[in-house]
């Protein structure tokens, strides 16, 4: 299969009809992508803030207990995501601006999981006070900076196609 | 209405509505940004307010709430440059006044759940539960801010340049 029937295949789903179809659906999406939004930066600001050391109050382990909301603001935004692409593939995969906003979030993502699999052990017993090493805070920073390249190139997406 | 028409005359008003310079988009940009910010920071305060991690300190908000203020300023800033592009029209469109109400609520709700969260404040950073009365402002103050995002995005789809 090549790129234009993957893309096609895509657009013909349920889902794509099911988004083009009804009137208000992609407005809605736009508006529970933007929900979702604000749910994924907020609980980062309060967990990066944390790790940089700007925030120095809450021991670790409460405050990582944000990043489960950080999961569900990610979450809203995959699916909301899929239903915009979904809706007119073509469009959106042609669009040089969609193409690194993906690398962003994959970047994002990869930041994520270095966070999972080799920091997280290391600061969870941190208590109030206590600021992670700087391996620690650069991931941290790396995360703000990724996720804000993020929403400012989802703002710039219909400069140069849909979006 | 001369007022507004000046607005979009000035030198503000004429960057934002460019296309060349793309002053459109990159004020969104700030108040996209912006807005993750305050109603983020806003609505992980209701969360914890609510019940959740409650054996998180409170104090942890005071400083984050200051970083949210900037967050404000800046929304205020690029909000104000994108009414000065199209003043004329905003000031008829339902959405945008809605928006503007909303934001005054949510605001006023973030004031009066702050003001009841210092009265207690020792049992809160114990991890008990807040009263019943924070928790209703938390909601209400959440849905509100909710509702600004909401009647902002509706603009969009209603208002005419």
């Amino acid at each position: 299969m090549n790129e234009t029937v993957i893309l096609e295949t895509i657009r013909a789903s349920w889902i794509g009809q099911t988004v083009r179809d009804i009137p208000w659906m992609f407005s809605f999406l736009e508006f529970t992508h933007f929900v979702g939004l604000c749910v994924l930066f907020g609980s980062l600001l309060l967990v990066d803030l944390r790790l940089i050391g700007v925030l120095k109050i809450g021991n670790l382990r409460s405050v990582l207990k944000f990043t489960n909301w950080a999961i569900i603001g990610f979450a809203i935004n995959l699916l909301s995501g899929i239903g915009f692409f979904f809706s007119n593939p073509v469009n959106y995969y042609q669009n040089p601006l969609f193409r690194a906003k993906m690398v962003f979030v994959l970047l994002a993502g990869l930041n994520v999981l270095y966070f999972e699999l080799v920091e997280r052990k290391k600061i969870e017993h941190l208590t109030a006070g206590e600021t992670p090493a700087m391996d620690t805070r650069v991931v941290a920073g790396l995360s703000l900076f990724l996720w804000t390249a993020v929403i400012i190139l989802g703002r710039f997406l219909p400069t140069l196609g849909t979006g | 209405m001369e007022f507004l028409q000046w607005l979009a005359n000035s030198p503000v008003g004429v960057w934002v509505s460019s296309s060349e310079t793309y002053g459109y988009y990159i004020t969104l940009s700030v108040h996209a940004v912006g807005m993750g910010i305050v109603a983020g920071v806003i609505l992980m305060l209701c969360a914890r307010l609510l019940g959740f991690a409650r054996d998180l300190s409170l104090n942890i908000f005071d400083k984050l709430f200051t970083i949210a203020k900037y967050g404000f300023f800046f929304n205020a800033l690029s909000g104000a440059a994108l009414f000065a592009a199209n003043g004329v029209n905003l000031m008829k469109n339902v959405p945008f006044l809605l928006k503007l109400t909303f934001i005054v609520l949510g605001g006023v709700g973030l004031l009066l759940t702050s003001r009841s969260v210092e009265r207690e404040r020792a049992m809160l950073s114990d991890g008990e539960a807040a009263s019943v009365k924070i928790k209703v402002l938390a909601l209400v103050t959440g849905l509100l801010w909710i509702a600004a995002i909401l009647s902002g995005r509706i603009i969009a789809y209603t208002i005419s340049y």
